[in-house]
């Protein structure tokens, strides 16, 4: 489904941030890719949602050239893939429930549609009751689980997430990770990054470790270690 | 499947929904942004209304600005008569009048009917002692000396016994270069005041949607298309200035409806004020139009920086 061919990333500042990096992501498959903080794993995320093109080679999700498309098509592009971030990036002013509708709103789908799958969505991350809340009214983890809600309301064909226990405690940590396995059990794809060594060995499916923008390791229930 | 009329009906409808949303939870940024734009459309407002005033005051002194031409007492009423042609094929005469010595007495004497001294003093003296003049006005103040010199050089200055302009000359000249002065420079201060006012606007609705910009790279990330996006800032655009032009709108009203209930004197007379009354509608227009235009098109420009695709 998605694929990284020979990608390098040079920023302006010739810092080199991914270099000749090559994988493939099937359907339905859980990859975790880990390594220390600079590796390259936002990098990477950044390639693949088209916030970055690479200095070369290309990347390929279903059979479009993600680096070729048209500005016009990006948004289109984006709402194949749902997306989980370190710092949730929810919007402030809307409540749980609307947050999540959002995603929705964007598609053009009917407020019908969207009140009877909006409330399936927060019952499956378990914050239903939080639902005509705001954001910060929420804690951390609560507010991940709205994130995750969000991610996959629009049932993507993969789920990226970015660190998205990186400002969780272990206990929060466990029980989104949880999730995460319990959506990719449903049929969705899953790419998580992280640094926690705990969560990688915890999940059992396929690891790509990177360090200084290189892949060093990529095995099927890999475990990660320093 | 839906429709495409149906699918952007949606969107319509939630872009209005989002833009009326982010007013009415972002209440103390909202009542900001307005009073701003209130405070933008008050100076060209103001000055416009001021403009307008001054010009209307001016051409109302400018109307009771005369030159009055009187003829010795054994000037025939033909000789006068010729003058007030000639005079009349000058270009820059408004309107001439011919006052005969007739006509002056009974003006005279409907004036003065109360004052029985003055009445007695006419009748002893037996005969009309009144001259017969000419009232000249004319389109510029400038054009009076010019008529002043061809009456007092040419073939009619034997029968011209006195002309008025040289004891208001001081007064017209300067009634004049002020009405000038007001009218060139009334325009170069609207036109600062009206750039410092859009300046002012954008600036603040710059600001406001710079602690957007987060949100805006969310959006993004989600998939929602620019203007999807751009959409709810220019509803909140047209709404917030919108309101800001009503208000000022009211505001001069209000302060209109106080001054003038006053008199506030000659002001009052000389029509002051009714240039506001004349062209409320224009007003109304120009100050939520102007408020509607100038919060709209800044919303959409400000917002545009952050809907740029940047990349390495």
């Amino acid at each position: 489904m998605i694929y990284f061919n020979n990608v390098t990333k040079v920023f302006s500042n010739n810092c080199v941030a991914l270099s000749d990096i090559s994988f493939g992501v099937s359907d339905g498959e859980f990859v975790s890719i880990a390594g220390k903080s600079g590796a390259g794993k936002s990098t990477l995320i950044r390639l693949l949602l088209n916030e970055e093109r690479p200095t070369q080679g290309e990347i390929i999700f279903e059979d479009i050239n993600v680096n070729k498309m048209s500005p016009s098509y990006l948004p289109y592009y984006r709402r194949k893939i749902g997306v989980v971030y370190q710092d949730y990036k929810l919007l402030p002013q809307k409540t749980v429930f609307e947050n999540v509708a959002f995603a929705l709103e964007v598609l053009g789908k009917s407020e019908s549609e969207i009140k009877r799958v909006v409330p399936q969505a927060l019952d499956l991350v378990g914050i239903l009751d939080k639902a005509s809340n705001f954001p910060k009214e929420l804690s951390g983890g609560e507010q991940q689980r709205t994130a995750l809600a969000r991610a996959i309301v629009i049932q993507p064909r993969v789920l990226v997430a970015d660190e998205p226990t990186g400002n969780l405690d272990m206990i929060t940590t466990k029980e989104i990770v949880k999730l995460f396995l319990k959506i990719n059990q449903l049929g969705t794809a899953v790419i998580l990054t992280t640094h926690n060594r705990e969560i990688v060995n915890s999940i059992q499916k396929r690891l790509i470790v990177l360090d200084k923008g290189k892949i060093i390791r990529d095995e099927e229930k890999g475990r990660y270690y320093l | 499947m839906q429709s495409k009329k149906f699918y952007m009906f949606n969107n319509f409808f939630r872009v209005f929904k989002f833009g009326w949303q982010e007013i009415s939870r972002n209440m103390g940024i909202s009542i900001g942004t307005i009073f701003i734009i209130f405070i933008a459309l008050c100076l060209v407002g103001g000055t416009f209304l001021l403009r307008g005033m001054s010009e209307n005051l001016i051409a109302t002194l400018e109307n009771k600005v005369d030159v009055s031409v009187y003829f010795k007492d054994d000037a025939k009423e033909e000789d006068v008569l010729l003058v007030k042609k000639q005079i009349e094929e000058f270009p820059e005469v408004k309107e001439v009048e011919y006052i005969s010595k007739e006509k002056a007495l009974e003006t005279f004497k409907e004036t003065h009917k109360n004052n029985q001294l003055l009445m007695e003093s006419l009748t002893e003296i037996g005969s009309n002692p009144l001259p017969s003049s000419l009232n000249i006005k004319a389109i510029q103040a400038s054009s009076y000396e010019n008529l002043t010199n061809f009456l007092m050089n040419g073939e009619y200055k034997n029968i011209i016994e006195k002309i008025n302009w040289s004891e208001n000359q001081a007064i017209i000249e300067r009634l004049f270069s002020i009405s000038n002065a007001v009218k060139t420079g009334g325009f170069a201060a609207s036109l600062i005041l009206v750039l410092i006012a859009v300046i002012v606007t954008f600036n603040t609705i710059r600001l406001a949607i710079y602690s957007k910009r987060e949100e805006i790279e969310t959006m993004k990330l989600i998939g929602a298309t620019n203007w999807f996006i751009r959409g709810p800032f220019v509803v909140q655009g047209l709404i917030t200035g919108f309101f800001a032009g009503l208000i000022a709108f009211l505001f001069f009203y209000g302060v209109e409806m106080g001054l003038s209930s006053r008199g506030l004197g000659i002001f009052g007379e000389l029509g002051f004020f009714n240039f506001f009354e004349e062209n409320i509608l224009l007003f109304l227009i120009i100050q939520i139009g102007g408020g509607i235009i100038i919060s709209t098109f800044a919303s959409l420009l400000a917002v545009q920086r952050y809907l740029k695709t940047e990349k390495n």
